[in-house]
């Protein structure tokens, strides 16, 4: 079952990762990143389920902040705005 | 058995994940794919968190589950939006079978944005010369001739008033003699630019702003030039 669930992820990441390379336009490869940022997010929740340490989900929270703010900050550029704006 | 339960929606979850990547490379532009995607993707993390929690239970991992469920609840669909934004600011166009675009149409300035409300008018019974006075009085250089109910029977301008003295006498003329008839007249929620075209034409100054026959304001090429010069609906709106 667990394999399962890497493979699945993994499968994910790579659909992912060829929308980023592929593009064709930015906004395209900003939302390709967006979404690997929470399944990156699904993936720490996995681990910590496989190994019950908490610390993984710790990450998830970091990450998808930080995901957050990236991609805000990103719509903004395409906008022509800056972050403060 | 919270084991089979846990595992049972995390598997749910990880079927959106992957029908939301599908959306991702499948779909043809990039709206399409942000909202396949967010919706796909957040719904499918989310019951993964959810699977760990109910697998965890109330601990430390269960609880920062939870916070991470909330906090891309929030966060994903909110930085969905200011993409999409971003993009459509950006100038990325719609795929071409896409069959609305209301977001563009909200950005269509009207008549009604631009229009001059309070219209001097004048009644096609007037004496022409109190026309030229009033004309040269207010410092403008055409209006619409305006019936006792309210619809418009005409537009006298300069040019109209010129031509009449020419051939004849105003001093003893009303305003319908003079007045040209075939005025062009536009509903308040015709583009401007429609309007701006006719006005480019160089036949006319201005044209009159008519709902249901009655006339409800006026667009001058003075006013066009008040868009162009902000660039922005509210200032023109106004004037």
């Amino acid at each position: 079952m667990i394999t399962f669930f890497y493979i699945s992820l993994l499968l994910c990441c790579t659909l992912c990762m060829w929308r980023i390379g592929r593009g064709p336009t930015a906004p395209d490869r900003a939302m390709g990143i967006d979404i690997l940022g929470i399944i990156v997010v699904g993936f720490c929740a996995v681990i910590a389920l496989v190994t019950g340490k908490d610390f993984y989900m710790n990450i998830a929270l970091a990450w998808s902040l930080l995901s957050f703010i990236g991609m805000i900050a990103l719509a903004k550029h395409l906008e022509g705005k800056g972050f403060d704006e | 058995m919270t084991e089979i339960i846990s595992y049972t929606v995390i598997a749910i979850g990880m079927m959106f994940n992957l029908f939301g990547c599908i959306g991702i490379t499948r779909l043809p532009d990039v709206y399409n794919r942000i909202q396949a995607a967010t919706k796909c993707v957040t719904m499918g993390t989310c019951l993964i968190l959810l699977g760990l929690m109910i697998h965890a239970g109330v601990s430390p991992l269960g609880i920062k589950a939870l916070l991470c469920i909330l906090f891309i609840l929030v966060t994903s669909p909110t930085s969905a939006h200011a993409l999409a934004r971003g993009a459509y600011k950006s100038g990325v166009k719609l795929w071409k079978k896409s069959c609305c675009d209301q977001y563009g149409a909200v950005s269509i300035i009207t008549a009604y944005d631009v229009m001059k409300k309070d219209v001097i008018t004048v009644s096609p019974d007037t004496p022409l010369q109190d026309a030229v006075d009033l004309l040269v009085e207010m410092r403008i250089t055409g209006m619409p001739v305006v019936e006792q109910d309210g619809s418009i029977a005409g537009i006298i301008s300069e040019k109209d008033m010129i031509d009449y003295a020419s051939k004849s006498n105003i001093k003893t003329a009303r305003v319908r003699d003079a007045m040209s008839t075939k005025a062009t007249v536009f509903s308040p929620d015709t583009d401007i630019h429609i309007i701006a075209g006719v006005l480019s034409k160089g036949k006319f100054r201005r044209v009159p702003i008519a709902e249901n026959g009655k006339l409800v304001g006026i667009v001058s090429r003075r006013d066009i030039m008040h868009i162009l010069t902000s660039g922005k609906k509210k200032e023109a709106g106004k004037k």
